[in-house]
Formats: structure tokens, sequence, C-alpha cells
């Protein structure tokens, strides 16, 4: 029967194999505590690397959809101030028509109506080329150019250009104005027609286009609902980003960050387990049968 | 019994002890010593007289100086190695090519191709805006560069490898050459020289690590060195190992009469784990190349569908130049809308106002098409791949870690057979330096008896 035999090699081996495992070990936990991260290769865990990945790309998504969110309500409210003063114009020339169409004023009073809603034909000419920087926002598509010439003819484009502001969800960030101002009712057409009975001193007509105005109002505001609309989706997408943000911003860092009090016990469990493995060590090469000879 | 057969009895003590003190001191000296294996003195009683009717004895001799040798684990142990290396070198390159993969630390693929799509996203604010667009360029080159990067690296690395491949052959066959030679001593010393016995089955154990042999050991003490069915060492003919380099494998040969034979498949060890890597990385490589051909498509297919703010057709958005082994080498964006970002072919329409966003809306719903191989997307294609090069790298190093412990396992049973236990040699020190005093003390006493007959008979 062979007697166990300790060698000197076996107990260097021993001790080589235990200090390196526990250095690797320590290696390992000691760049968690400097990074603050579980994984520092796809090796530590390939699946849990592959999900944390997939949520820092869904998290970089939302962070791109609230940066459009962002433009788009800007756009929302560029909009909607314009139809607001759009809305406001044609509240002006209500109430000159009306005056225009009572039998109390006289032709000299209905000329010089006419001349403020003209005024108002050009502030309306002006609102429908609202912009947000060099962007015509009544252009559609084509929004690199005014909405409306000289003689207020549209020369936008006839789609509505739209921005991604979540997964599967747009808005739009233009309009065609040749709809918002030339739809049902034509409002620059409208004005013109007011101002052209004007200065016939005309007060029936003007009376008679007290309804066109009205249509025209109803027009602009039911534009300017729509964009309304379109604001609370954004303002709701904006929050929707956020939460979702924030519950992908946990699931990722469950997964990649470390409990920094665990990795600190451990690595302190691991110091002093190679402590003990090296004082072993040095004592174990002492006390043998040749330093009593 | 005379006094002069009390001397020799005495002297063959003294011999004998001092053979004994002589292996322990050999032992002593050798404890560090890598392949050592502890020598010990086997002692009989020298064969008895007849006197009369008694026998006598005549002291002791020494039978012979014995090697702590177990072949059984020996056998194993050198299998082990070989198994702990092959594990060990596959995980050492499959770390390397885990580095490009590094997706933890740094912006790997996936990160870049998310950035490509980012950018697209953000264009939709602005698909007419310049800064938006070349954004969308920049984010491409980068990704585009970050492929080519990897692959080029890749390819490099296996290079490498095949380098050291070539150089761990050529140390393989000097070993196969010492250990046919050492053969031949051990042949003309008919099996009992120890310390070439040692020296053999260490040549072997590290072949073994290179190569993962196996070998026994035959009647005139010869080891025949076998590599699978192939022996490689028979008595003193020793049979050479060569490479061949291809792209992404090499194959090894193994030098017969009637030419050559491959070997590739029975080759373990360190060269057989560096060949499993670089079977590996070549995988990896394939399954980039498919990658970019796919993305390509995908990419260059829509873009073409879309028109420029000229009114132009789209023109290819990722190019690949070919020319290497590999399509993802030469992985590039096209440098002409890197130039000019009002290429990008982002309308629907031909007449391209400047916020038709229709083709665009398109391509970035791209990013979610499963059109990839496997039913996936670009992106889950591209962490597919991250996963499978870590699984590789991990599994390598759990394979690595549990041959580790086989290898300690036996190492310390080796040495429990085989080894020199410093405590037992001091032992024996003291028993053999007693048995040597004793036997010096009855020469004395003979010397002494001797002398007193002689002046008694004067």
């Amino acid at each position: 029967m062979n007697v166990y035999r300790t060698t000197q090699g076996s107990m260097s081996r021993l001790l080589t194999t235990t200090a390196g495992r526990l250095n690797s070990e320590i290696r390992r936990v000691e760049t968690q505590a400097i990074t603050g991260l579980k994984l520092s290769r796809p090796s530590d865990g390939p699946a849990e690397v592959a999900s944390a990945l997939k949520l820092q790309g869904l998290i970089a998504d939302q962070g791109e959809y609230e940066d459009n969110i962002t433009r788009a309500l800007s756009f929302h409210s560029r909009a909607d101030d314009a139809l607001a003063q759009a809305g406001e114009i044609f509240k002006r020339a209500k109430e000159i028509s009306v005056a225009g169409a009572s039998e109390s004023y006289d032709g000299t009073s209905r000329a010089a109506m006419a001349v403020e809603v003209a005024a108002l034909v050009e502030s309306l000419s002006a609102v429908a080329n609202t912009r947000i920087g060099e962007r015509y926002i009544f252009s559609g598509d084509a929004y690199d150019a005014p909405a409306f010439d000289a003689s207020l003819a549209y020369q936008g484009g006839a789609e509505t250009p739209e921005t991604q502001i979540a997964a599967s969800q747009w808005t739009q960030t233009g309009m065609d104005g040749s709809e918002v101002f030339q739809g049902a009712v034509d409002s620059f057409a409208t004005l013109q027609d007011v101002e052209a009975a004007l200065l016939a001193d005309d007060p029936a007509t003007v009376s008679a286009l007290l309804s066109d105005l009205d249509a025209a109002f109803t027009q602009l505001t039911s534009w300017r609902q729509r964009v309304g609309n379109e604001e609370r989706m954004t303002l709701d997408a904006e929050e929707t980003a956020g939460n979702v943000s924030a519950i992908l911003t946990g699931e990722f860092n469950n997964l990649v960050q470390i409990d920094e009090a665990a990795t600190y016990t451990r690595l302190s469990e691991l110091q002093q387990s190679y402590n003990a493995a090296m004082t072993v060590g040095a004592a174990s090469s002492s006390g043998r049968l040749f330093d009593l000879l | 019994m005379g006094i002069l057969s009390t001397l020799s009895s005495a002297r063959s003590g003294l011999n004998a002890a001092s053979v004994a003190l002589d292996a322990a001191s050999n032992n002593v000296s050798n404890a560090s010593t890598d392949g050592y294996s502890r020598r010990s003195v086997r002692l009989t009683s020298s064969d008895p007289i007849q006197v009369g009717s008694n026998w006598r004895g005549t002291g002791v001799s020494v039978a012979g100086v014995d090697r702590a040798h177990d072949v059984f684990v020996n056998r194993q142990l050198i299998a082990s190695a070989g198994n702990q290396a092959e594990a060990e070198s596959e995980y050492e390159v499959l770390l390397l090519s885990e580095s490009w993969f590094n997706d933890v630390e740094i912006d790997g693929l996936p990160t870049m191709l998310q950035g490509v799509y980012d950018s697209l996203t953000q264009a939709t604010q602005d698909p007419a805006d310049e800064t938006l667009r070349r954004a969308v360029a920049n984010n491409s080159v980068a990704f585009a560069t970050s492929v080519s990067r990897t692959a080029v690296s890749l390819v490099d690395l296996q290079s490498q490898v095949q380098d050291r491949m070539s150089g761990e052959l050529s140390e393989a066959n000097q070993r196969i050459q010492n250990i046919a030679d050492l053969n031949r001593a051990v042949i003309a010393s008919q099996g009992n020289a120890a310390d070439l016995l040692d020296q053999r089955d260490m040549e072997i154990g590290m072949l073994a690590q290179q190569l993962g042999v196996d070998f026994h050991i035959e009647d005139d003490g010869s080891a025949t060195v076998l590599l699978g069915g192939h022996t490689l060492v028979n008595g003193i003919e020793g049979r050479e190992l060569s490479v061949e380099h291809g792209v992404g494998e090499s194959k090894i040969y193994l030098g017969v009469d009637s030419g050559r034979t491959q070997v590739s498949n029975e080759v373990g060890g360190s060269l057989g784990g560096i060949g499993t890597a670089l079977s590996r990385i070549e995988g990896y490589l394939d399954d980039m190349d498919l990658f970019v051909e796919e993305l390509s498509n995908q990419f260059n297919d829509q873009h073409a569908l879309g028109f420029d703010s000229t009114g132009a057709a789209g023109q290819e958005w990722f190019q690949v130049a070919g020319g290497g082994a590999h399509l993802s080498e030469s992985f590039t964006f096209n440098s002409s809308l890197l130039d000019d970002p009002s290429l990008f072919a982002f309308a629907s329409d031909a007449s391209a106002s400047a916020g038709d966003g229709g083709n665009l809306r398109v391509m970035i719903e791209m990013e979610t098409d499963d059109a990839f191989s496997a039913s996936m997307s670009g992106e889950e294609t591209l962490l597919n791949l991250l996963s499978e090069v870590g699984e590789d790298a991990a599994t390598a190093k759990r394979v690595a870690s549990q041959q580790s412990v086989v290898l300690t396992d036996l190492q310390g049973l080796r040495d429990a057979i085989s080894g020199v236990d410093l405590d037992e040699e001091a032992a024996n020190l003291i028993e053999f330096q007693a048995s040597y005093q004793a036997a010096a003390k009855v020469l004395r006493t003979s010397s002494e008896l001797f002398d007193t007959l002689m002046q008694a008979v004067r």
C-alpha cells in the first residue's frame, strides 16, 4: 500500500493554484467594484449581456423619442399660437362686418372699415406663413418655402410631415396650409369679399358674408383643436417615454450594476482567504523534520 | 561464525546503508525537480551459508534501486495535461477574440447599429435638415468602420494564431525526435536508467500538452507514442508533423511512408485548442459576412426606392469592396453620401419636397424587421453573435477550470506515488545513518576481536 506523501511540489502547487484562483476572483470582484458593473465581458454572462444591450438600445430609443417630442411640442405650440392669431383676426373681421352691415354707417365709414379688413388680410397672410426657424409650418412637406405667395396662392406641399414620437406613433409637425386656410371655406377670399363689399358700400352683401366669416372662424378653430389633440397625444407620449425609460433603466441597472455592499463584503472575504492561504503556505514550508536534524 | 565472516557481514551493512543514504540524498536534491520519480533502495538479506546443520546469515545485499512509478497514473496525468492545455489554449484565443465584441465597456457593433437607427429616428424631425442627415452619415460610417475593423482584427488574430501553431508544431517535432532518442538510450540501458525514464516521461508529458498524445511502454522499455490511431514514435523512429494554413483553418499532417496523412481531427493539447478557437473565429467571421450581406441588401434596396433632394433614386448605402477573404473586412459606408448628405433618399416621391420623409419612415421600420437569417432583425443578429462569442469563451473557461482541478488532483496522486516527501527522506536519513553507524560499530568490534586474537597467538 502506498503511503500518501505530502511533497514540497504538491504543497507548492496547492498554494499556487489556490492563490491563483483567489487572485483571479479578487481581480474580478475588484473590477466590479471599480467599474460598478457586474459584467465586464460578454463571457461573464452572455445572456445577461445580450439582454442588457437590448435594454440599452430601447433606452436609447426612448431618448430619441424624447428629443423628437421636444421638437414636436415646439411646433404644436407655434401652430396653436398662429391659429389663435388667425382666430382673433376673424373675430375682428366679424366685428367690423357687423358694423359694416349696419345701416347706421355711411360709405366713408365703410371705406375706412375696408382699409382695416385689407390689413387683416395682410395679417392673415403673415400668420399663414409662420415659421419655426427656417421652416414654414403651414407649407406641408414643402416647408422650405412660404406657404402662400403674394397673390395668396398656396405653394406648399400636399403631404403632412410627421415625426416619430414612439415605436409606432408619429405626430404631425407641419400642416397643409391650403386645407387650413383654403379648405371648405377660403379664409383669404372671405376677407377679400368683405373688403370688396365694404368698398362697394354694400351692407346687404356684408351682412350675407357674416355666415362665411363664422364658417372660416369655425374652420380655423377646428384646425386649432386638431393641433391641440396632437399636442395632448405628444405630451402623453412624452410621459410614456419617461416612464418606459425609467423602467428600462431600472431593469438595466439590475442586470448590470453591482450591489455595492455585497461586492465589498465579497472582496473582503476573498482578501482574508488569500491572506490565510499565504500564512498557511508559509507555515507549511517550515517545521519539517529536517529543521530538527 | 568466524570473525572474518562477521567483518564481511558488517561491510555489507555499511555498503547497503551507504547506497540507501545516497538514494535519500539524491531524492532530497531532486525534491523540486519536475518529473523526478523518487528512488528507493530495495535491500535483501544475502544468501545464507550452511555450516554443519546450521544456516548462517552473510549480511545484506542491495537488490536494486527502484524508481517509484505508476504507469496508469502517469498515463492519466499525461492525458489530463493534454485536455487541460487544449481547453486553456482555446480559452486564451477566444478571450482575445471576445475583446473585439466587448460591448459592455465600449460601444460595440449592436450599440453602433442602434446609433444608425437612432439618427434615422432623429432625422424625422426634419428630413431635409443637413445636420440631422450628417448625423445619419456619421453614425453609418462609425458602424461600418467598426464592423470592418472587427473583421480585420479577427483575421489578424487568426494569422497570429496560425503563426503560433507553426511554432508549437516545430517544438512538437523536436520533442518527437527527443523521445525517439531517449527510447534508443533506454533500450541500450535495458530499461534501468531511471533518469532517462524520467526525462522521457517529461518529454511525453510536454508533447501531450501540445498535441494530446497517449503512449504505452514496450517490452524493450521503449515508449510508443500515439496520436489518435496514428503512431508518432515507434521505438527509435519518430515521425514528423507538418501544417498547412488556409483561410481560417489549418490542417496538420503526419508524415508516413507513402507521403502524409491528415491528423487534424486527432490533434488535442494546445494545438487542438488553438485549432478549435481558429475555426470558431472563422465561424464568427462567416456570421459577420452573412450579416453584412443581408444588412447591405436591406439598406441598399430600400434606399434605392427613395429619392434624394434632386429627385434621383437612392444610391447604395453600404458597400462591400470584396477582395479579402471575408466580405466584412471591406464593409464601408458609401462615401458619396458622407460627402453630400443631400443624396440621402429619404423622400418617397421624386418631386422631393424638403419634408418628404416617406422612405425614411420605411427605413426606420427596418430596425425591427425580421428580414435577417433565422427571422431576426439586424440588431438581434448582432446580439446573437455577441452571445455566441461570450458563450464560447465562457464554456472554454469553464472546461479549462474543470480540467485544471482534474489535473491538480492527478498531480497530487502522482506526487503521492513518485514525489519526494522531505519528512520521509529525513526519517530515511536517520534510519540509514543509524544502520551505517551500527554496521561501523560491528566492524570496529570485529576488528578489535581480530586484534585480540592476533595478540593471543603472537
